[in-house]
Order: structure tokens, then C-alpha cells, then sequence
């Protein structure tokens, strides 16, 4: 017994050795993370930041990047030369009345007629003009600056109109540019760039697609079908073009769905509750008809 | 008081000396008892199951030696004579101590029969009971282990998690810091119990099985030697 006590007993310090080295625990490593400090800003202030300064530097015509009319148009470079080419010749004739503080023969009393009274014929002007022309060749930053305002100008011609017109294809798309100018500038209109459409007008758009949308039948708001449209609007609320589907639940009634939910946004349009200063949020939007939500109140 | 140096004064163990060793001696005085006291009973079941072992592999090749000696042919009295000195273990025994009591109803000139094979039978029986005897002894031990090990060790942690919970109560510190000591001594305590009671649950259900098969075996030597000198009696008479 003896023996075998000895033996258990030299066994066990022999594991109690072993353990002590096994289990010798190192400190468990913690990773070093790195602090991210976060501001937060109120929407006051945020709206304060990109309000836009007023005495912000005027731009030049080549860093503003307004919107442009079409994305990767293929536009023929020799017919890009032309407009530029085509549009000195016309800037004169027509819009030249306004910025024509200068001439000494009527100061001041010009552009107001022009404003005022647009009963002036078109040729009276150009007799006009000719005659200021002829006095002084108006300077270039003049021609630059009335190439900017023709097209406000009302007081054209109908086929001095008809050439400033663009005769591109009517289906087009309004979106901005590539590069964003960074300059700072004026600041958009409404402040905050990226505010939210509000839940008010949301509603009522949500209320006037119920209202007008007439479901195919086989259709109430227990079935479990949905549509997701894209629409693009232009500023006055209507559609540029029919809607897209985008998604749609697999179901035979699907078509007929996607179509009374196009028929219903065709119909309905101008959106007139989506407000002008909000246009960036809603020129492009993607509507789900569930008739769950729709229809079931 | 500044809750760090409360902390530090409470718990002076820290994440560098965490060892098994260093574990022990900061430990409560009753889970360090606990802790000593499974350690022992951890050496006592391995030496019992060394011991235990060693002596059920010497019973069982004495009773194969026995076995093959006495199904030779050898004439019995030689047999007796050259155990009768040192008889070891298992069916030797039984035969020595039949062999005796035999030897001793002839060799007295009593030639008294008829109670021969009721006595021998009751030699061996002793015989028998004293060879189990010496087979179980000690087997209690680790079947006292096996089963209060744990409950040991649960007392232990139960021990330890309560100085550990007074300490975070003297810190007024929950920080895990505080309380990560003292649950590791105190699951500490637990794991040697385990340590104790598991090879001592196993090695008590090996041994039992082990001491009934070595009783049958005893028993039925017994009953056939049994025979055997009923028959030489009825011979005799």
C-alpha cells in the first residue's frame, strides 16, 4: 500500500506541475480600438451649414455644372461647334435690350420699355439695336452675360424661338452632372439638400394613389400581392414618362396589377401636393402597391 | 478612498500572477481547506487504485497458476504440501484451509465423518468471505470519494463566490476585475472535486465488478472441491 501511495502521490504533483504550466493563463489580449469621436449636429445647424453664403464668390460660366439635360449624350461634337458658332449671331438681336444701361442716347429708359411695354415689334427693336451697334460694338462680357438671360426673354420671333428651341428627342431626363462643383456658392433655394419628403406629403400622395388607383379584379386588401413602380416627375408634379416596374410579387395577377397601378399614376398626375422646393427628393421615386396598405386603410 | 486602491486591497490578484499557485494562496482559508482536503483524498483513491489494481492481477495469475497446478493430476497432498507454507491468494486459500481441516479430522485418530463435509464446508466459506473481504477493503473509500467529491468542491465554490460577492460588496465595484478572482478559485474548487471523484467512481464500479467476479470464481472452487472430497469421504466410509 505503501508503494502505491508513494506512486499517487509523486503522479499527482507530477500532473499538478504539468497543469501549472498548462494552465498558466496570459492576460487575455484586448484590442486596441480606436476612438471615433461623433459630433452631432442639430438639424438647425445643419441647415445653417448648407444654407449657402451670400457674399460667396461669383462663379465663373466654366465652374458652374448645372444640370445637364442628358447623361452621356451622344451629341456630334461638329454640331456642339455650330450652337456655339449659331448663338452670337442671335444674342444680339434679341436680347441686347436689356443690358443696355450704357449707350448715352436713352439711359434707363430703354429696358424699362422693353420690360414694360412688349408691344414693340420685333423689327423696331432690330432697328434699335442697329442703331446702338453702330455707335458702339457691344463689349464681350455684355454678349456673355445677355447669352445667359436670352432665355428668360420673352420677346422673340417665332423662328429666332424656334432656333434657340432644342430639337433633340423630347424623351429626356433631367439629372445632374457628373462632377459636382465644390465652389461654394449661393447655396440651393430650401437650405437643407437632402431633407426628407415629409410625412404629410407622403400621405397625401399615398391618398391620391388610393384614390385613383382602381385594382384588377381578383384584387382586394387581403390578397398578398405587390407592385413597386418607378415614376419620374418633373418639377410640376406630372410624369416624364410612363412608370417602370421595377418589382413585383410572382403572381398570375401581376400584369394586370403593374397595369392599373401605371393607369392609376397616369391618371392622376400633376402630384400637385409634392412641393416644387422638395423636387430633388421626389423626381425620382419608387411606389409599392401593396393593396394590403392601400386598400385596407 | 480612490475605487482602484479599494479594488487593489480587496482583490490583490491581477491578470500577471494568475497561476494555479498563486490562486491557491489567495483563496479563502475554507476553500483552501476544501482545496487540500480533495487533494488528499485524490492521492489516497489513485493509491487505493494502483493498489487494487496491482492485487486483482496477482489473484487472478495465482488462480490460474492454482487452477492449472490442480487439474495436472498432481496427487493433492503434494499440492497442499507445496502451498500449505505460503498460500496465496484466491482458490489457494480455499484449498489450503479444506486441505487442513481435512488433514486434521485423520491425522487426530477422531476419523470422525460425519460432520467432515458440513466442516470443510464451513472452512471454506470462512475461507471465502475473509479472501472477499481482502479484496473490498478500501473499495469504500473510493466510492465515498466518487460520490461526496463533488459536493465537496460545491461547497468550495459555494464558499468562494460568497467571499468574492463580499468583496465586490467592500469595493462597491462590479467591475469584473473584482469578482474574476475569487470565481476562479472558487470554480477552482470544483474542478479538483471533479478531479477526485471521477477516476474514483470509475475505478469503485471496475473493482466491484472485479471483487464478484473473484467471489464466483471462489465460490465455485468451492463447491467442486466441495464434491470432490464428498466423494473420497463416501469412499472412505
Amino acid at each position: 500500500m505503501r508503494r502505491s501511495l508513494t506512486i499517487s502521490a509523486i503522479a499527482h504533483a507530477v500532473l499538478l506541475l504539468c497543469c501549472l504550466v498548462a494552465f498558466s493563463t496570459a492576460p487575455l489580449e484586448v484590442p486596441q480600438v480606436q476612438t471615433l469621436s461623433v459630433g452631432t449636429i442639430s438639424e438647425k445647424d445643419f441647415t445653417q451649414l448648407t444654407q449657402g453664403v451670400k457674399n460667396a464668390p461669383k462663379l465663373k460660366l466654366d465652374d458652374s455644372k448645372p444640370l445637364v439635360d442628358e447623361l452621356g449624350a451622344p451629341k456630334p461634337i461638329d454640331r456642339l461647334a455650330d450652337k456655339v458658332a449659331n448663338k452670337p449671331e442671335i444674342t444680339p438681336d434679341t436680347s441686347a435690350s436689356k443690358p443696355q444701361p450704357k449707350p448715352d442716347t436713352k439711359p434707363a429708359h430703354k429696358p424699362q420699355q422693353a420690360k414694360a411695354a412688349p408691344a414693340y415689334k420685333p423689327d423696331q427693336i432690330a432697328d434699335l439695336l442697329k442703331k446702338d451697334d453702330a455707335k458702339e460694338p457691344p463689349k464681350q462680357d455684355d454678349k456673355q452675360a445677355s447669352d445667359k438671360t436670352a432665355h428668360d426673354a420673352p420677346q422673340f420671333s417665332a423662328e429666332q424661338v424656334s432656333e434657340l428651341l432644342d430639337h433633340r428627342d423630347p424623351r429626356r431626363e433631367e439629372a445632374t452632372g457628373a462632377a459636382l462643383n465644390n465652389n461654394a456658392n449661393l447655396g440651393a433655394a430650401t437650405g437643407a439638400q437632402d431633407a426628407q419628403l415629409s410625412q404629410s406629403e407622403i400621405d397625401a400622395l399615398r391618398a391620391r394613389i388610393s384614390q385613383c388607383w382602381n385594382p384588377p379584379a381578383g384584387v382586394d386588401s387581403t390578397t398578398k400581392v405587390y407592385i413597386v413602380l418607378r415614376a419620374l416627375f418633373k418639377p410640376d408634379g406630372s410624369l416624364v414618362q410612363d412608370p417602370i416596374v421595377v418589382e413585383g410579387s410572382a403572381s398570375a395577377l401581376g400584369p394586370a396589377l403593374a397595369e392599373s397601378a401605371k393607369r392609376a399614376l397616369l391618371m392622376c398626375q400633376p402630384f400637385t401636393m409634392l412641393k416644387p422646393e422638395h423636387y430633388d427628393q421626389w423626381k425620382d421615386l419608387e411606389l409599392k402597391f401593396d393593396p394590403q396598405q392601400l386598400l385596407g386603410g | 478612498m480612490n475605487p482602484t486602491d479599494i479594488a487593489q486591497s480587496v482583490a490583490p490578484l491581477t491578470s500577471a500572477n494568475l497561476s494555479l499557485f498563486h490562486m491557491f494562496w489567495h483563496a479563502h482559508w475554507i476553500v483552501e481547506a476544501v482545496m487540500v482536503g480533495l487533494m488528499v483524498c485524490s492521492v489516497w483513491v489513485w493509491a487505493i487504485a494502483i493498489d487494487k489494481t496491482l492485487l486483482f492481477s496477482r489473484i487472478r495469475k495465482a488462480g490460474d497458476h492454482f487452477d492449472q497446478a490442480f487439474w495436472s493430476g498432481q496427487s493433492l497432498e503434494e499440492l497442499y504440501k507445496s502451498l500449505a507454507a505460503n498460500p496465496e491468494h484466491s482458490t489457494g486459500v480455499l484449498f489450503v484451509a479444506a486441505m487442513r481441516e481435512w488433514k486434521r479430522s485423520f491425522e487426530g485418530h477422531v476419523r470422525s465423518f460425519a460432520g467432515l463435509q458440513m466442516r470443510i464446508e464451513k472452512v471454506m466459506d470462512v475461507a471465502i468471505a475473509r479472501e472477499v473481504e481482502h479484496m473490498e477493503r478500501r473499495l469504500l473509500v473510493l466510492a465515498t470519494v466518487g460520490s461526496a467529491g463533488p459536493f465537496i468542491g460545491l461547497f468550495g465554490t459555494v464558499a468562494g463566490i460568497m467571499t468574492s460577492f463580499q468583496s465586490i460588496a467592500a469595493s462597491q465595484n462590479t467591475s469584473l476585475a473584482v469578482v474574476a478572482p475569487g470565481i476562479a478559485e472558487a470554480l477552482f474548487a470544483t474542478a479538483i472535486g471533479l478531479v477526485a471523484a471521477i477516476p474514483a467512481t470509475i475505478f469503485y464500479n471496475k473493482f466491484v465488478t472485479e471483487v464478484n467476479r473473484q467471489a464466483q470464481r471462489l465460490e465455485g472452487f468451492a463447491d467442486e472441491f466441495t464434491a470432490i472430497l464428498s466423494r473420497q469421504i463416501d469412499e472412505r466410509v
